[in-house]
């Protein structure tokens, strides 16, 4: 009893952590139609970040915001150039030019901060262990299901119910409409890839003190969150926490329960459920003619 | 004479919306139906349900004497019942003898040839070149459809569909946006083209409709108000109020 | 559109293809029979991207799992070239097969998503089945290939072999593009609603594609791991999908011709700069980010305008997706 829930919290948190990563690759493809693969990198750097400044020795919790500003930084500038001008092109293009800039960036990462597995330090407030029914867990994965609530929340609230979410929203369904009103679209797209980009690094930070920061953990943590997004139907944001949800859980119990095919049952599962759905787990339903 | 479609009782509802309410008419071997009424009457959905890319609530549909009801599109097609879309829906990167020719090699069961690729290349072009001729489209059949003129362009989508011979050609708006003479000369190039063929029209232009139909049905809030002969319609008092208008003053 | 019917081209190709088997060294041949086959494979998947608009994110698996049921087959039975290649094929033929299940009714990302987790699970397969595909080590110490008497083990040899199969490969694929099959594929990426209207079929066209493309890719493969006297992991991972569109890209996506272009490219980019420098993904990367924003239908294309009208009208067919 006690073991099946602290399993089901660590598929929580795991599904915490694809959900953030996943939210920041689903507003740019469900907000702009663009799809950036290079939001691992995002991730990536965001680890870093979170490894340096919890062994710098400066107040713990401003890693996370710090993250979040690194890799917001990082996305204004990519977004002046080259993104912006890939925002109409097909995805083939946009996978293309991702891709490469997410080759680039690994490399440059793996140059700056080797190529060794670094673990951070954890603060000692979330070091530890809680007991739940007589079982340890993790005092670190519960902070991430908190942190992945929290955000997931407050990003719900920021694109559903205010005005800026509303601009964005009717930006993306009729830009020519929104220009009119005399809003500037072009800097509502780029506020959107700075705040993905962001998200992508939040969550790096998160997940450092669960998956540690090496090079090569951008594609993977890249690959899961693409298939989060695609899973759960591609944008809407019931989807991505339905997909974060199955995703994570296919994961988690896959290595319970096929230890060396862990990752061949999780992806088969993954790939019968889009068989099942062809649409993913939340479509909006479209008519053809 | 025979029926080519039969169409029993048949509705269909996009959730809240009543699209289409206990539809039923026959179309003859060789007749001319004209579909008409307002925007939003239900016309293209029925159009949708008939080929196939929608299926009905309730009611039947028979093609040649035999239900369809849950058939495929292309199964539908293969069977010679043929559609139109409203707007032209060609291969624009590729020449108007390709599209054209792209529909004879269905018809003549070459679609998915590989072995053997010449000769049916050859008799699906020859094709194309007899209905290019045919439509006076001969010359420009060499051109990229992209680099066509719109009424041009609605004629290579017609002949896309002749070239599959079919028994039941629904033309969804093929004379939108044409010329008064220009939309006469493509409707009577495809009752030239066979005379066995059924054809269901739907067209804005009230005085196309009338002028080229052997009987007209009139549809309104996804009801058929009345199908009739063209004076029958004309002098149909729902009708007169609920569309005709104007055009019923003297 | 055929070699047979351009004398001229044909020339040309045979001399292109004689000239490095008379005068260039060990090394290089096998490293042109390397672009050869992974070229052949990258050609195959522009049936699937440039025709079909079927972007695959896992053409490695048909690939690298034909390699490895070649390298399999070869350490029981021999490397009998006429047991190995249709092998290959037949195994490039089986997995694509699966792969077109899967994805006859998805398109777009849904697609690229099916096909990356399609190549995933086969990469997890081959990585942790090792008792037959040996693990992260691969196989090692495969028999030399052979046809009848003659031993087909030497770079030159390879390389011929390579280059035997790269042209009848692109012939093949030609013949593809060129016939009805071909055209209905081009049909249902420009408009799949008529296609349906017109009758076609768009599951059996796309199944059909992925069956050639697969066949072929699995030919290619088949040879692989006797350039390279070794296959690994690496041969199946979803990077080398990824890298096969890149070089396809780099190529120019439509052109068939376009995929040796780019292959020869990156693996180029990829051999001399890795030799000089750690930092040669740097550099791959930036040649992949600059061809998309310097040449977006890739050196065939720049090719192509170069030459000008020359090109144009016979080619306005088979422009890339």
């Amino acid at each position: 009893m006690g073991y099946a829930l602290v399993q089901i919290l660590n598929a929580l948190s795991f599904s915490a952590l694809l959900l953030l990563t996943g939210l920041g690759l689903s507003v740019v493809l469900s907000l702009m139609n663009f799809i950036n693969l290079a939001h691992g990198s995002f991730y990536l750097l965001g680890s870093y970040v979170a490894v340096y400044w919890f062994a710098s020795g400066a107040p713990w919790w401003l890693a996370f915001p710090m993250a979040f500003a690194a890799a917001a930084l990082a996305g204004a500038l990519l977004e002046r150039f080259p993104f912006r001008g890939f925002y109409a092109r097909t995805h083939l293009m946009q996978v293309l030019l991702t891709y490469g800039l997410s080759v680039i960036f690994a490399d440059l990462m793996r140059w700056g901060f080797g190529a060794q597995i670094l673990s951070p330090e954890l603060p000692e407030a979330l070091q530890g262990v809680v007991f739940l029914l007589d079982i340890p867990f993790p005092l670190y994965r519960l902070f991430i299901i908190a942190a992945g609530l929290v955000l997931g929340v407050l990003l719900w609230l920021l694109l559903d119910r205010t005005l800026w979410g509303a601009v964005v929203r009717a930006s993306v369904s009729d830009r020519g409409m929104v220009e009119a009103l005399g809003i500037d679209t072009r800097r509502v797209f780029a506020a959107v890839l700075v705040l993905s980009a962001g998200l992508g690094g939040i969550s790096g930070a998160l997940g450092a003190g669960m998956l540690a920061a090496y090079p090569g953990l951008d594609e993977e943590v890249l690959v899961l969150a693409l298939i989060t997004v695609v899973a759960g139907g591609l944008g809407t944001f019931r989807g991505t926490v339905a997909g974060a949800l199955v995703v994570g859980f296919a994961l988690t119990f896959s290595k319970l329960w096929f230890p060396e095919f862990a990752n061949a049952a999780a992806f088969s599962a993954m790939a019968a459920l889009l068989l099942l759905r062809p649409n993913g787990l939340v479509a909006p339903r479209q008519r053809q003619v | 004479m025979t029926a080519v479609l039969e169409i029993a009782g048949v509705s269909k509802r996009f959730g809240a919306f009543q699209a289409l309410t206990d539809v039923s008419f026959e179309v003859q071997e060789g007749e001319t139906l004209g579909l008409i009424g307002p925007n939003g009457a239900g016309k293209t959905t029925l159009f949708n349900l008939i080929s196939g890319f929608l299926s009905p609530d309730t009611g039947s549909l028979r093609f040649m004497g035999e239900p369809i009801n849950g058939l495929p599109p292309a199964r539908r097609a293969a069977r010679g019942l043929v559609r139109s879309f409203q707007k032209p829906m060609v291969f624009p990167a590729l020449t108007a003898r390709e599209n054209i020719a792209m529909a004879a090699r269905q018809r003549a069961g070459d679609g998915l040839r590989w072995l053997g690729a010449r000769r049916a290349l050859e008799a699906a072009e020859a094709r194309a070149n007899r209905l290019l001729a045919e439509s006076e489209l001969g010359r420009r059949g060499g051109e990229r459809m992209a680099d066509l003129s719109h009424g041009e362009q609605r004629m290579v989508d017609v002949l896309m569909s002749l070239a599959l011979e079919p028994r039941l050609l629904l033309l969804d708006e093929p004379t939108a946006g044409l010329a008064r003479a220009e939309a006469e000369r493509l409707l009577e190039m495809v009752r030239r083209h066979d005379a066995r063929t059924a054809v269901v029209l739907i067209a804005h232009d009230i005085e196309i409709v009338f002028g080229a139909c052997d009987r007209i049905a009139v549809l309104d809030l996804g009801r058929v108000l009345c199908c009739g002969a063209p004076e029958m319609v004309r002098a149909h008092a729902a009708v007169r109020t609920a569309y005709l208008g104007a055009l019923a003053d003297p | 559109m055929l070699l047979a019917h351009r004398p001229a081209a044909a020339g040309l190709v045979a001399v292109a293809i004689a000239l490095p088997a008379l005068w260039a060294g060990e090394f290089h041949l096998r490293f042109l029979a390397e672009i050869l086959i992974i070229g052949t494979a990258v050609m195959s998947l522009d049936l699937l991207v440039g025709f079909g608009g079927l972007v695959s994110l896992g053409h490695a698996a048909p690939f690298g799992l034909a390699a490895y049921a070649a390298a399999i087959a070869s350490q029981s039975l021999g490397g009998n070239l006429l047991l190995v290649l249709p092998l290959g094929a037949a195994t490039g033929m089986a997995v694509a097969a699966v792969m077109g299940a899967v994805i006859l009714r998805t398109s777009h990302l849904f697609l690229l998503i099916l096909t990356l987790l399609l190549g995933k699970i086969a990469w997890e397969i081959v990585f942790h089945w090792r008792e037959v595909t040996g693990g992260a080590d691969g196989l090692r110490g495969l028999p030399p290939l052979s046809l009848g008497p003659w031993e087909l083990s030497d770079a030159r040899s390879l390389y011929l072999l390579a280059a035997g199969l790269a042209l009848a490969a692109t012939t093949a694929a030609r013949s593809f593009a060129a016939a009805p099959l071909g055209r209905a594929l081009i049909g249902i990426r420009e408009q799949p609603l008529r296609m349906t209207a017109l009758g076609y079929s768009i599951p059996r066209i796309r199944f059909s594609a992925m069956l050639a493309a697969g066949a072929i890719a699995g030919a290619a493969g088949a040879l692989y791991p006797f350039v390279n006297l070794y296959v690994g992991p690496q041969s199946v991972h979803w990077t080398l999908s990824a890298t096969m569109i890149v070089m396809l890209v780099i190529g120019g996506v439509g052109s068939l011709w376009g995929a040796f272009l780019g292959s020869a490219a990156y693996l180029t980019v990829q051999t001399y700069v890795s030799s000089y420098t750690d930092r040669w993904q740097l550099f791959v990367g930036l040649v992949f980010v600059l061809t998309v924003l310097l040449l977006p239908a890739g050196i065939a294309g720049g090719l192509r305008s170069l030459v000008g009208g020359w090109a144009h009208g016979r080619n306005g067919n088979d422009r890339g997706a």
